[in-house]
């Protein structure tokens, strides 16, 4: 298993616990603009999700950047790396 | 019909800036009031106290907007731009406070009354054309491709640059008002799990335990860390952080009552 297939799998749980109507092999597919249940309350559930689930900080600087899957996906890839190097 | 829909809208939130502005000026005139610049949290404890003076409150006031008089002062079309790019009406009002600086040629307030929410979560955004700005939370805009193509965000105020803004703040109002009390409720943070927000209430409470000898007489009070989890944890009222259960304000308004005799 690569380390970005892992982060996926590991995005995907923090993802089903926060929009648990929808279906799993849909959720890498979610974005703050085709998910009418991504709202604040939402997003402020995911974000402390992926704090303790990833053990970094999402800061809100970023928030235009945290949008969809594959942007959160990204930023957890490269805040990781980062902290390796 | 789109030059028509903005017409009536242009019509609407005019009406409504001119009512805003004329029914705050007169009410106060002379009379004792109150200064605040107090989110929900900080209102709810102010009404428990009953001072039975005008409040002037400016609810998101984030504290680097309150003195910034360079300010661009949004045009009709401005309005017309930031009011359609929310995503929840009511906070149309609390952009209006920030840009209505009349409340500076006021008579001197009773006291002033405060709490950190503001400055802990309201973002900035200006309007990309001329940088007319304003601060609401995040998600009180709505960030699609038009919004996007008109305004950019700001974000939060700088950690660093928040003690700046206190002391000039707060200097401020000693140079135009002399000692009148000053009352600082820091916003409980007992549900909040965000690292960055919680890094930011710790903060404040630190730069105000600083500069609290300077700027006397300064009231700070805040929430006990342990004794609302102690009694079960079950303060949230409503489905985000910041709305707590009755005796959380109950709580702030007992010991402001204890020490702020000025109240009375």
């Amino acid at each position: 298993m690569t380390i970005m297939t892992s982060l996926h799998d590991q995005l995907i749980k923090c993802f089903s616990s926060v929009f648990a109507s929808i279906k799993e092999e849909d959720l890498d597919k979610l974005a703050i603009q085709n998910c009418p249940a991504w709202d604040s309350v939402a997003h402020i559930t995911l974000t402390i999700k992926i704090e303790d689930s990833f053990d970094i900080t999402l800061k809100a600087e970023d928030m235009d950047n945290l949008t969809s899957f594959d942007s959160i996906l990204k930023y957890i890839s490269d805040a990781k790396s980062s902290i390796k190097q | 019909m789109k030059k028509n829909k903005l017409l009536l809208r242009n019509k609407f939130s005019s009406r409504r800036f001119i009512r805003h502005l004329f029914l705050r000026i007169p009410v106060i005139g002379n009379k004792q009031w109150i200064f605040s610049r107090t989110s929900c949290f900080g209102n709810d404890v102010l009404k428990l106290l009953q001072p039975k003076k005008y409040v002037f409150n400016i609810q998101k006031g984030r504290i680097d907007f309150l003195l910034q008089e360079e300010f661009k002062v949004p045009t009709n079309g401005d309005w017309i731009e930031i009011e359609g790019s929310l995503s929840r009406g009511d906070v149309f009002n609390f952009i209006q406070e920030q840009h209505d600086k009349e409340w500076k040629n006021f008579s001197i307030p009773k006291f002033i009354f405060m709490d950190s929410y503001s400055d802990i979560t309201d973002f900035a955004f200006a309007r990309l054309s001329n940088e007319t700005k304003f601060a609401v939370n995040y998600f009180d805009v709505r960030h699609d491709e038009d919004f996007k193509s008109k305004f950019k965000s700001i974000g939060l105020i700088p950690l660093e640059e928040l003690h700046g803004y206190y002391i000039n703040f707060f200097s401020w109002i000693r140079d135009k008002y002399g000692n009148i009390p000053i009352v600082f409720l820091h916003t409980p943070m007992i549900l909040e799990k965000r690292r960055e927000y919680l890094e930011r209430g710790r903060r404040i409470r630190e730069l105000m335990m600083l500069i609290s000898k300077q700027f006397q007489p300064l009231y700070i009070f805040d929430l006990p860390a342990d004794s609302f989890h102690a009694s079960g944890g079950d303060v949230v009222k409503f489905d985000d952080q910041y709305h707590f259960e009755d005796s959380v304000y109950q709580y702030f308004a007992d010991q402001i009552k204890k020490q702020c005799l000025f109240l009375c």
